[in-house]
């Protein structure tokens, strides 16, 4: 396979060298899956953060009162704020995935990313036809779950991300994702639970997101 | 690497074919220059490499134009991933 005239397991070593140093050149990036990240785990970690913290301070029934103060009306406006920026990352990474200028790829990042997302608007889906017709009590009820399958469902992207880039740290992130999900079913529908999905939504889904996206950079 | 010649795909014989399939292995895809700069190649000399594997079905070349400027973007075909899958699976 080569014409140098080494010895022929000193060739070989050195065209296996080179095939992986080309293979890992060729190596795409999970981004802009990570932008994507990054903006669902920052926008709604910081919307339920504000939102906790108001509540542990001035208690759940300052929200209901007829003129709560801007802070909580600037409080409960942050989730739609953070769907909205959300929609407009979603269709930033749509444009850099299949646009003319698109970014190269990792085809198992790509694989593994996507199917996290339709697997996280599938059971969207079937949660809502579930609790259809149910009590609105058993919905909210219902909601508590949704969590802990978010977590999973992007432990999943986190362990295959890890194992792809070699990065053990990303592992920690991986497990410390699956555990919350156990935490998570464990807390729901009590008081800490919007403060937990904050920390996990900051801790688990923007910082790794961030850090891998400057690890890329640098 | 204990393979005979005749195990090997001739195409994939060539030490900078080998490369060119392992760099777009991940990625699937990639520009015309950056597979140059990659596999430090002149361009007359990685047309050529790239001529053989598309009449083989292993890449196609697309050509087109990124605003005003022609880009060429060389995709690995299912063809030329089986290719580069088998060509792993005899070096194991």
């Amino acid at each position: 396979m080569t014409q140098t005239t080494d010895t022929p397991q000193a060739s070989a070593e050195s065209d296996l060298a080179y095939l992986k140093r080309m293979a890992s050149a060729g190596r795409g990036a999970p981004a802009p899956f990570l932008v994507l990240m990054a903006a669902f785990g920052g926008c709604f970690g910081l919307s339920f953060l504000s939102i906790g913290l108001l509540i542990e301070v001035y208690g759940a029934e300052a929200f209901m009162s007829e003129d709560p103060g801007v802070l909580f009306r600037i409080a409960g406006a942050t989730p739609l704020v953070s769907q909205g920026i959300f929609v407009l990352a979603l269709l930033w990474t749509a444009w850099r995935t299949f646009g003319p200028n698109r970014v190269k790829l990792s085809r198992a990042a790509v694989a593994v990313w996507s199917a996290a997302f339709i697997a996280l608007i599938t059971v969207v889906v079937a949660f809502n036809l579930y609790t259809r017709g149910e009590p609105g009590t058993d919905q909210v009820y219902t909601i508590y779950m949704m969590f802990p399958v978010l977590l999973v469902l992007w432990g999943c992207a986190w362990w295959v991300t890890a194992i792809l880039g070699e990065r053990r740290w990303l592992l920690v992130v991986a497990v410390a994702s699956f555990l919350a999900a156990v935490g998570m079913a464990v807390i729901g529908n009590t008081p800490p639970f919007l403060l937990a999905s904050a920390a996990c939504l900051l801790g688990l889904a923007f910082l790794p997101a961030v850090l891998l996206m400057r690890e890329r950079r640098g | 690497m204990s393979v005979s010649d005749e195990d090997i795909d001739p195409l994939i014989s060539s030490r900078v074919r080998a490369g060119v399939l392992a760099f777009l292995s991940d990625a699937g895809a990639a520009d015309f220059t950056e597979l140059g700069a990659a596999l430090e190649l002149a361009n007359n000399t990685l047309s050529s490499h790239l001529q053989r594997l598309e009449a083989a079905g292993y890449v196609e070349l697309r050509r087109g134009f990124l605003g005003r400027k022609p880009r060429t973007r060389v995709v690995l075909t299912p063809a030329g991933r089986f290719a580069w899958a088998a060509h792993l699976d005899r070096l194991a």
